[in-house]
């Protein structure tokens, strides 16, 4: 059943057919296997139970906050800060690009919506330092990776909602990870521009300018701030938060004169029809889900790993090589919301914490949206860089094994994410 | 297939394209002032209603549902599209035919069985609206019938493909 | 040839951390011994076929078992908060006898039955004890003692509850209650022991008292077409194994019970048992709260209370 359902869904993925339609499809054959009287009663009872969730509204917000982040200019203001940050230094572009992600994640959950936003900008400004165009487009597509690692988080959200693990402490888990993924893409963009000799193009910004920049930035940076000090004290849920930021980044742009309502509206569109795409995912990815546990995959899973179960690193290891390649085939929502009620007993009872299981599930399916042939985040730097995909996968690999790097440093030392939940907490 | 009929099909598309998508546009608009303020009464008042929570989840599956319809004649649903651009034109309208019967067939087969689900389901109340079951259950027949529509009246075409996939 | 039912509930298929779960597998156990493995149960714990809502819906409409809490059961029956009333129950013999014998349960059976298309109640599962509450800043031992102090709530009954007593509650996910303690935005909240010790609150929260709030129960459920099916001898069978897995369930939760007090009392909590006139003294100013939102929000007839605090033995209640 289970290589039936998968061929079912490969064919039609591979068909073109959205993703959505894909995942139905499969479903109804699964439900051939199991017993085609339970269609009518499962199939739409299970599409709305997957997304009837409280915690799950949280994503919309976020998005919305992204848009609107972008909308009010404020996407701006926090390049202008990272360029007078490390603009001067050699590579300067890159490291701005970085940099930005880090900044941007502070309110973004998506690295979709960081590489939308940030590459059609600094693409342009890096190739005009001298970096090459696959470069720049990679450099943008795998900085764009901090943006769900560092808090808010989509993917932490639909983990949580599916773990009942707090949002909280995911979300202080993923800050040390998140810093260090922007500290190895740096480093990375460091030896580039060693390698190919680029030249210092500013000067260092004065005090005055500095300050100035760091001021208009300022709503920007204390975001995340306010996000997961709500969460973390209680505050607020997550979904409030969302909404808080939303109202937030309004009233800034709205105060400031630097939005018109229109582009409120066109926002608002934006993110519904984003929402929409993302949550009939989610939807049709719960009947599959279903229809995974009725045939007891999870039990059967945890049989088939018996023997590691004693070592968490192994059970870990394995796990993440499990969603590294499901994440190389599949959209990676539907991937999150597969593959997590199938690892979490064996987590359990391998005894790891189920936070920093969802730290490393959640880098894991991040890392899946710049690997061939299914990265969501290659295909938009392809985009707005103007460079042909094909060519953008041959050169993403060296960013994919960076990613992959800080992925293994926090599965052998889970105290990199453990550590500021437990001292915050 | 005749001129003027071409010219409704593409109108009746913007429309109801512009429509769903201003609808759900305003419950999106609705779903974000709703847990605004339910943060606000928790914080002035002492306690949120109880039914806020239930009211943001009900409003947000409404916006994804009508939109779902527009989203998939916009090309937005996230797929992979490299398949057409690597067949023959003549395998790429077999393809394509195929496609939309698919979506066609699942979108009506779960318009007609979410219909009947949400009907099933009016024994129960809500626990936080307190309001029959079948009143939110009833966006998912909605949301399919539109889907139903859009895919009919777009017809077997290529779908568009600005940008191969869309994820988040 | 064996028939195969399924069996679903919440929680971890974990026998010392989850009551539900050992009352799932001794049922198991019993009803494959009684019926020569003509019928056969197949376990799906921690809610692999759907959350409580999802769960209940399948139960009625299709053959199979449900464990239901009561946010599963209440859409339904929103009468069952009534044996919910807080400080209904002296101790774990007056709340078995009410579910029992009483009639207020016979009939809250026949009405569920009426309108979950013949699905049966077919026994009231022990959880994990009686609610008891928690907080982090002095010993509550009377009403008197929870002036001013922030209590994460559940729902709104339990927010009623505590502003009957002059303290004030918050809804906060359970996800979030062990931050929300640790931090100080919350002083106190109300559990079992078992969820204390499963959400490790026991390490940000000093003080717990014994005020045997509310008795812990879930709620099996059986589909209608499933026991019409079944032939005489299995539903015999059947029957006689809830019954039988309830009994060593009720036994070994309440061993149970005493063993997580002595845990949590060996992790430095202070175990607070109140004098009866005090726990008296909380009955009367906590229950008109609770009564109140029954017949005000859930819009419960009267009659379903008065039947239930007869059955409880407390018909001269103030209210
Ligand atoms: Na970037
Ligand atoms: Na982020």
């Amino acid at each position: 059943m289970i290589w039936t359902m998968l061929g079912v869904f490969l064919v039609h993925v591979l068909l073109g057919l959205p993703l959505f339609i894909a995942l139905l499809t499969t479903a109804l054959v699964g439900f051939l296997f199991v017993d085609p009287a339970m269609i009518a009663r499962i199939a739409p009872q299970q599409f709305f139970g997957g997304i009837n969730v409280f915690s799950l509204m949280a994503i919309p917000l976020f998005i919305l906050a992204g848009n609107l982040m972008n909308a009010s200019g404020l996407t701006e203001r926090l390049m202008r800060l990272a360029r007078l940050m490390v603009g001067h230094l050699r590579g300067g572009m890159g490291h701005v690009n970085v940099v930005s992600s880090v900044f941007f994640a502070g309110v973004n959950g998506s690295a979709v919506a960081d590489t939308a936003a940030l590459g059609p900008l600094l693409v342009p400004a890096m190739r005009k330092e001298g970096y090459s165009t696959s470069f720049a487009a990679g450099l943008t597509a795998g900085s764009s990776l901090i943006g769900p690692i560092i808090p808010p988080s989509i993917f932490m959200i639909l983990y949580a909602s599916l773990t009942n693990t707090s949002v909280g402490s995911l979300f202080l888990a993923g800050v040390v990870p998140g810093l260090l993924l922007g500290g190895a893409f740096m480093l990375m963009n460091a030896w580039y521009a060693r390698r190919k000799q680029l030249s210092v193009r500013s000067e260092r910004p004065s005090r005055k300018e500095f300050g100035s920049a760091m001021l208009g930035a300022m709503p920007a940076l204390v975001a995340p701030f306010i996000i997961v000090a709500g969460i973390v004290l209680g505050f607020v849920t997550p979904t409030e938060s969302g909404a808080l930021i939303v109202a937030y980044v309004a009233l800034f742009g709205l105060m400031m004169g630097s939005m018109p309502l229109a582009r409120v509206w066109v926002a608002m569109r934006e993110t519904a029809k984003l929402s929409s795409a993302i949550f009939v995912i989610m939807a049709v990815s719960a009947i599959v889900s279903w229809l995974l546990s009725y045939a007891q995959v999870p039990a059967q899973f945890v049989e088939l790993l018996t023997p590691y179960i004693d070592n968490p690193v192994m059970v870990l290891l394995v796990l993440s090589a499990i969603t590294f390649v499901t994440g190389m085939f599949m959209e990676e929502v539907s991937a999150l919301m597969l593959l997590t009620p199938i690892f979490i007993p064996v987590a359990m009872i391998a005894g790891i914490d189920p936070v920093h299981l969802g730290v490393i599930i959640t880098l894991n399916i991040t890392i899946a949206l710049i690997t061939p042939p299914m990265g969501a985040c290659v295909f938009v730097a392809a985009a707005v860089s103007r460079i042909d995909i094909t060519s953008l996968f041959r050169t993403i690999w060296p960013f994919v094994l960076v990613a992959l790097c800080i992925l293994l440093l926090l599965i052998f030392f889970p105290a990199l994410t453990l550590w500021l939940p437990a001292l915050l907490g | 297939m005749t001129n003027g009929f071409a010219v409704w099909r593409e109108r009746s598309l913007t429309l109801s394209r512009r429509i769903t998508l201003w609808i759900a546009s305003s419950l999106m608009l609705a779903t974000v002032l709703v847990v605004l303020y339910g943060v606000l009464t928790r914080y002035v008042l002492g306690g949120a209603p109880i039914w806020m929570n239930e009211l943001a989840r009900f409003l947000t599956i409404a916006t994804v549902l009508l939109a779902l319809g527009a989203v998939w004649v916009e090309g937005a649903h996230m797929r992979v599209s490299l398949i057409e651009r690597l067949l023959p034109p003549k395998l790429v309208k077999v393809l394509v035919f195929y496609q939309w019967l698919l979506t066609l067939f699942l979108a009506g087969a779960a318009t007609w069985l979410s219909l009947q689900y949400a009907l099933s389901a009016s024994m129960f109340t809500t626990m936080g609206l307190g309001i029959s079951r079948a009143i939110p259950l009833m966006t998912l027949p909605v949301g399919f019938a539109l889907l139903t529509w859009q895919v009919l009246c777009h017809g077997p075409r290529a779908l568009r493909t600005e940008l191969e996939e869309v994820g988040i | 040839q064996a028939e195969t039912i399924n069996l679903s509930y919440n929680g971890a298929p974990d026998l010392d951390k989850n009551a539900v779960h050992v009352f799932a597998s001794t049922l198991k156990s019993l009803v494959e011994k009684k019926t020569d493995g003509e019928l056969e149960l197949k376990l799906y714990p921690n809610s692999m076929l759907g959350g409580e809502q999802e769960r209940m819906e399948q139960v009625i409409n299709a053959p199979g078992l449900n464990i239901a809490s009561f946010a599963g059961v209440a859409p339904l029956i929103p009468e069952i908060y009534v044996s919910a009333i807080p400080f209904l129950f002296k101790d774990f013999e007056a709340a078995r006898q009410f579910f029992d014998e009483g009639d207020y349960w016979k009939n809250v059976q026949q009405v569920f039955s009426e309108r979950a298309n013949g699905a049966k109640i077919l026994a009231v599962v022990e959880e994990g004890g009686f609610l008891a509450f928690t907080n982090s800043v002095r010993p509550i031992a009377g009403p008197e003692d929870f002036e001013g102090l922030r209590f994460r709530a559940m729902d709104p009954s339990q927010v009623a509850l505590y502003e009957a007593f002059g303290a004030s509650g918050t809804p906060i996910p359970w996800t979030e209650t062990y931050m929300a303690l640790r931090t100080g935005v919350a002083d106190g909240q109300m559990n079992p022991p078992m969820y204390i010790i499963l959400g490790s609150l026991y390490e940000v929260q000093k003080y717990l008292t014994l005020a045997n709030i509310q008795y812990s129960d879930q709620f099996l459920v059986a589909n209608g077409q499933l026991l019409d099916s079944l032939s005489d001898e299995n539903r015999k069978a059947l029957m006689s194994a809830v019954h039988e897995a309830n009994q060593m369930a009720r036994v070994t939760n309440q061993a149970k019970v005493g063993e997580r007090l002595a845990f949590l009392k060996e992790h430095g909590m202070e175990i607070i048992n109140p004098t009866d006139a005090n726990l008296e003294a909380l009955r009367t100013q906590g229950q008109p709260a609770y009564l109140n939102w029954l017949t005000e929000e859930q819009g419960i007839e009267q009659r379903w209370i008065d039947m239930a605090l007869e059955d409880a033995g407390m018909t001269k209640l103030a209210n």
